[in-house]
């Protein structure tokens, strides 16, 4: 690990004003699980080390019933799984976090890191020069790709690790961003970029702007959500395929929902036409599998991973199967 | 009896979670070295010339060494063709081409970059049965055939036409990293008599005592073997840990330094050798009735670059190819061939996980195939007491396979879930229960293999503590505690009197390996005899305490009485006067012990005789829920029966049942050792797949005791059999579930979803790998 410059603001204001001033060599510091090992294994070299622990006021839960669900960026990830609120009406998010990583990590580990943590690809995380780390190749592409993204890839091809991020989209989640003298909130859905759109980063963050809060809105009693993780063995692991979903069920019809895949893309993924296709769907086990034919058409699967395909539809299925009453054939 | 059978604490215990135990790492001197090591860069080439200046030149690099400046041999194993540095080729990826001694790890490995080495590259081949071909390029010399064992008995022909049908399979099992959580490592140094001391983790200490004395040139007196605490081995730090330690002792040779050299995981994973990978194509004629009438099998087991153990390992297979059942004609011709893979040699199950998972996955399509259960006709084809064996062997001791049979499917209720899969009702759900029986036998010790035999040594010090040395050695499994216990029962004293001295080359007569779950049994046996040729001192001083020169003499709790009939009769003295009385009289309370069989016989022709001096039995069922929409296979319970002999503690033989069954359902489900065009890609934990503790299931373990006459109390064995049908068992199990019969291991999600491996069919062009250019 090389010498850095340790800060610890008072403020968020103080924070995004240190950030702000040296933003390509500065880290934000908040549970550390994530940064500690880039800084361990020399993948980032910041010069500054900020640290948002002391930060008042991004600890809380707030739950305003019939309303939303509004969570610190500082919130730990077993405070999530764990609060009975959210076991109640957030079962997704409660289950994601509950599966995020191991106990240890997830004392440690809070809400806002998890959602801004650096990819998992074993590229980026070697002693490999690859494009996100400024090189000129990305070794995926010929090389061992069996984890990497079948879909919104290239010329990058890694897939966001999170779990609780899936989830969030999924539940119309929103994300407060701050930074001095302003502040912003946009869904989660427009809070990840693309390696097309930005190879360097894996959100929109701005020098200086800092995440402050997730909102989520509270579902009425006949939003359903769950979240299902896909590890080849039992064990405290990034999800290989995993995917939630949210869906409205009325008169043996769903009215609407949300289908969100992880470990298949570079961001959150999240299809329009099967979210569009889900409107008015019954709940026929012939309709699940024809929703199963459109999930992740446009896939441009590398050498090495196009089992992840059918694993993400089979995997929907079984999440909506698990949601609500389906009519056999 | 006292204290065997009890659950007793390991006297090793203390030290490992306190952390005062010395694993090989942790061993440090003042002005040590570190050594690194040059990589082949080609599976199969020649060495033109190495060019070592620019590293010996770099400052802080003490020694550079190529096979050229081994004084003596540079050549070990069985088939004395393990080079301790690549000499005239390289033949797989791990060989190592040049060492390097330095004043820093970081320099180290600086100076193995500078080292140039000019190839001529050869044609290589890396599947064996391609090798076996005749126009395939040549490994060795000799060619690429190691070794060919065959069985002949009765006349397979007729077999087959007194058949009602043929049942006929090809199975494949792949290559398993033994995964011992602490890496090969030693240190070595000069000691003051112009000897060397090698300190390292290292499974059989004698084995490796020889190798590193003939390439020191020295006399074995003159290098000392200690034996660090060893994190976990598995057969696998044989000529490994080996080949690691002499090129530490070489250097330390030639700077007069210390010399400390460690394996990374990808360094270990890179250059150890694996369990076999084995093509079985199996015939077998049957009845309608369930019965065999002939069993043909022809195997080929990938032994890589070397020789190492595959010679042994085929035999044990052919010995135990045809299962624990009756089978009046068969056929069995087992091949070992090199390719340019890396080695494979001894692990635990030694040649029998192979076979056992495409037997028991036999008899499972055989119950199949006549309609009647799996345990059905396990108990109509399975041995007995005075069965005959395919090599000609009549078993006459107490056979107890059946007995394990029902006891397994008895706990686990097997033959109504059995009945219970199969219905429509399980079958139409996505998510599908399963059920799955095995059984086998197993040969206990090394059998025909060679010479049996170990030492121990008993000493009771002046105080009356005790301390006990033995050539066989702990590598976690338990060795130390079942021998102190052995000795604790001899005695008649509390274990708490005992400590277990570190093995070392020249404190007991070579014991052979510790390998073939013979630890028990024959390192247990020679402990006995040593407390007991102790006791039998005391005894003579009892009987001038006693004046009584016929008397016999009860040890227990601590003191020791007259024997009365069989009873206890007068006490005579405590434990600790009678030890000082002998040490009164000139009579050292110091004796060794030598436990010896040599009760077995072979004919290499035919295949036949008595391969082993005594079996053990077994059987499993393992329960499963298969995913059909992912392929994903959950273990959820695992019962394990074995007969054991006699347990000697039965906390330690729990302990070996459910390392084994984890172990073996990581065979059976998610480990392989991937390598491709003869490098290795699994080369860390993290493709690596090994079970997790979140993986293993609920686990009962059932211990049968029939004591055998051949062992101490009685005791046989446990390491090897609790692993070794644990992945047909699950197998079995997913058959049920599925009605897909797994041929391929490891059951992992593409060959339970789709029925065959996912393989990369174009090279590579770049690797995760942190060890070297390629």
């Amino acid at each position: 690990m090389k010498p850095f410059v340790y800060h610890q603001p008072k403020s968020i204001e103080e924070a995004s004003v240190l950030s702000a001033k040296n933003w390509e060599e500065a880290v934000l510091f908040a549970g550390g699980t994530d940064v500690l090992g880039l800084l361990k294994d020399g993948i980032e070299e910041p010069k500054e080390v900020i640290n948002l622990k002391g930060l008042e006021g991004l600890d809380q839960i707030d739950f305003t019933k019939g309303k939303e669900l509004r969570i610190g960026a500082l919130v730990k990830i077993a405070q999530i799984a764990e609060h009975p609120a959210i076991k109640q009406s957030f079962p997704a998010l409660a289950q994601a976090a509950a599966q995020t990583a191991s106990p240890q990590l997830r004392n440690m580990g809070t809400i806002g890191g998890n959602i801004c943590q650096r990819p998992r690809c074993w590229y980026f995380r070697g002693d490999f020069h690859c494009l996100r780390k400024g090189g000129d190749e990305c070794f995926a592409v010929e090389g061992e790709n069996k984890y990497h993204c079948v879909i919104g890839g290239g010329p990058c091809y890694i897939v966001h690790p999170s779990d609780l991020t899936v989830v969030l989209q999924a539940l119309g989640a929103k994300v407060t961003i701050v930074w001095k003298g302003g502040q912003k909130t946009v869904p989660t859905s427009q809070f990840f970029v693309l390696p097309e759109e930005d190879l360097y980063r894996e959100n929109i963050l701005k020098p200086g702007e800092i995440v402050t809060h997730i909102h989520i809105p509270v579902p009425d009693s006949k939003m359903k959500s769950g979240y299902l993780k896909f590890k080849e063995r039992d064990v405290w692991d990034f999800a290989v395929v995993s995917v939630a979903a949210s869906v409205r069920i009325a008169n043996g019809r769903i009215e609407s929902g949300r289908i969100v895949f992880g470990g298949v893309a570079p961001k959150p993924w999240e299809e329009e036409t099967l979210n569009r296709e889900l409107k008015g769907l019954p709940l026929k086990d012939a309709d699940l599998q024809k929703l199963k034919a459109l999930a992740l058409k446009e896939a441009e699967p590398l050498e090495q991973n196009a089992y992840k395909i059918p694993l993400a539809r089979n995997l929907m299925l079984s999440l909506l199967k698990e949601l609500m009453p389906i009519i056999p054939n | 009896m006292n204290i065997i059978g009890k659950r007793e604490p390991r006297v090793d215990a203390l030290g490992k979670v306190t952390g005062a135990a010395k694993f090989a790492d942790d061993y440090n001197m003042p002005h040590q070295l570190y050594a690194a090591v040059k990589y082949a860069e080609f599976p199969h080439a020649e060495i033109v010339s190495v060019d070592t200046a620019k590293a010996a030149a770099l400052s802080g690099v003490q020694a550079v060494l190529t096979a050229k400046d081994v004084p003596g041999s540079n050549r070990f194993g069985l088939g004395g063709d393990i080079r301790i540095l690549a000499d005239d080729r390289t033949r797989y990826l791990g060989d190592v081409v040049a060492v390097v001694a330095a004043e820093s790890r970081a320099l180290a490995a600086q100076a193995i970059d500078l080292i140039e080495v000019t190839y001529k590259e050869l044609p290589a081949v890396f599947h064996p049965e391609e090798a076996l071909k005749e126009d395939a390029p040549k490994i060795h010399e000799q060619g690429n055939e190691i070794v060919h064992h065959k069985l002949r008995r009765g006349n397979v022909e007729q077999g087959f036409a007194e058949a009602d049908f043929i049942l006929e399979h090809r199975f494949t099992t792949q290559a398993i990293e033994h995964s011992y959580i602490e890496p090969e490592a030693a240190l070595a140094y000069p000691d003051e008599q112009d000897g060397f001391v090698v300190i390292g983790s290292l499974q059989n200490f004698y084995t490796s005592h020889k190798a590193i004395a003939a390439a020191l040139d020295l006399p074995l007196s003159k290098v000392q073997i200690i034996q660090s605490t060893m994190g976990g081995s598995f057969g696998g730090k044989d000529e490994s840990a080996t080949m690691l330690a002499a090129r530490a002792a070489l250097l330390a040779q030639k700077t007069g330094r210390p010399v400390k050299m460690l394996n990374s995981r990808e360094d270990s994973i890179r250059q150890s050798y694996k369990r076999h990978p084995y093509i079985l194509y199996y015939k077998w004629g049957c009845r309608y009735d369930g019965s065999i009438t002939a069993m043909e099998l022809k195997a080929i087991a990938d032994g890589g670059a070397y020789v190492s153990m595959s010679p042994f390992v085929t035999w044990r297979s052919v010995v135990q190819a045809t299962g624990p059942y009756h089978c009046p004609n068969v056929k069995t011709d087992l091949y070992a061939a090199f390719t340019n893979n890396n080695f494979t040699g001894a692990m635990r199950g030694f040649g029998s996980p192979q076979v056992n998972f495409a037997i028991e996955s036999m008899m499972d399509e055989l119950a199949e195939q006549v309609g009647k259960s799996p345990l059905a006709v396990r108990l109509l084809n399975g041995f007995e007491t005075g069965s005959v064996t395919a090599t000609g062997q009549r078993l006459n001791h107490e056979v107890s396979l059946k007995h394990a049979l029902l006891e397994a499917a008895s706990a686990s209720y097997y033959g109504k879930k059995w009945a219970e899969n199969r219905l429509t009702k399980n079958k139409s759900n996505p998510i599908r229960k399963g059920i799955g029986i095995s059984c086998a036998y197993r040969g206990v010790s090394l059998g025909a293999e060679g010479v049996d035999a170990a030492s121990a040594v008993v000493y009771i010090q002046p105080d009356g503590s005790v301390n006990v040395s033995s050539g066989i050695i702990d590598m976690g499994q338990g060795a130390q505690t079942a021998m102190s216990q052995i000795v604790a029962e001899v005695l008649g004293i509390n274990l708490n009197r005992l400590r277990f001295l570190q093995p070392d080359s020249g404190r007991v007569a070579d014991s052979g390996p510790t390998v073939a779950s013979r630890g028990t049994i024959m390192g247990g046996g020679a402990a006995k005899i040593a407390a007991e040729n102790v006791r039998a001192v005391m005894e003579k001083t009892l009987r001038e305490m006693t004046e009584q020169e016929q008397a016999d003499f009860l040890f227990e709790n601590e003191e020791i009485f007259l024997k009365k009939g069989n009873g206890k009769g007068k006490r005579v003295a405590g434990f600790d006067e009678v030890v000082a009385r002998c040490y009164a009289k000139g009579r050292p309370l110091f004796a060794s012990g030598v436990r010896h069989i040599a009760e077995t016989n072979w004919d290499e022709e035919t295949g036949q005789g008595d391969a082993y001096f005594t079996y053990v039995y077994g059987a499993n069922v393992a329960e499963v829920e298969v995913d059909t929409e992912t392929g994903r296979v959950d273990v959820t319970k695992f019962y394990s029966v074995h007969d054991v002999g006699r347990a000697i503690n039965r906390s330690m033989v729990e302990g070996q049942i459910y390392g084994g069954v984890a172990m073996g359902m990581g065979y059976g489900i998610m480990e392989e050792f991937i390598q491709e065009e003869g490098q290795a890609k699994t080369l860390n934990f993290d493709e690596y797949y090994i079970p997790t503790a979140l993986d293993v299931p609920y686990m009962k373990a059932i211990i049968l005791e029939n004591p055998d006459a051949k062992g101490p109390f009685g005791a046989k064995s446990i390491g090897e059999p609790a692993l070794e049908m644990a992945a047909p068992a699950i197998a079995n199990a997913i058959f049920n579930a599925t009605g897909k019969r797994i041929l391929n291991l490891p059951a992992n999600l593409e060959e339970v979803l789709l029925g065959k491996k996912l393989r990369r069919k174009t090279p590579r062009a770049s690797v995760s790998c942190k060890i070297g250019p390629l």
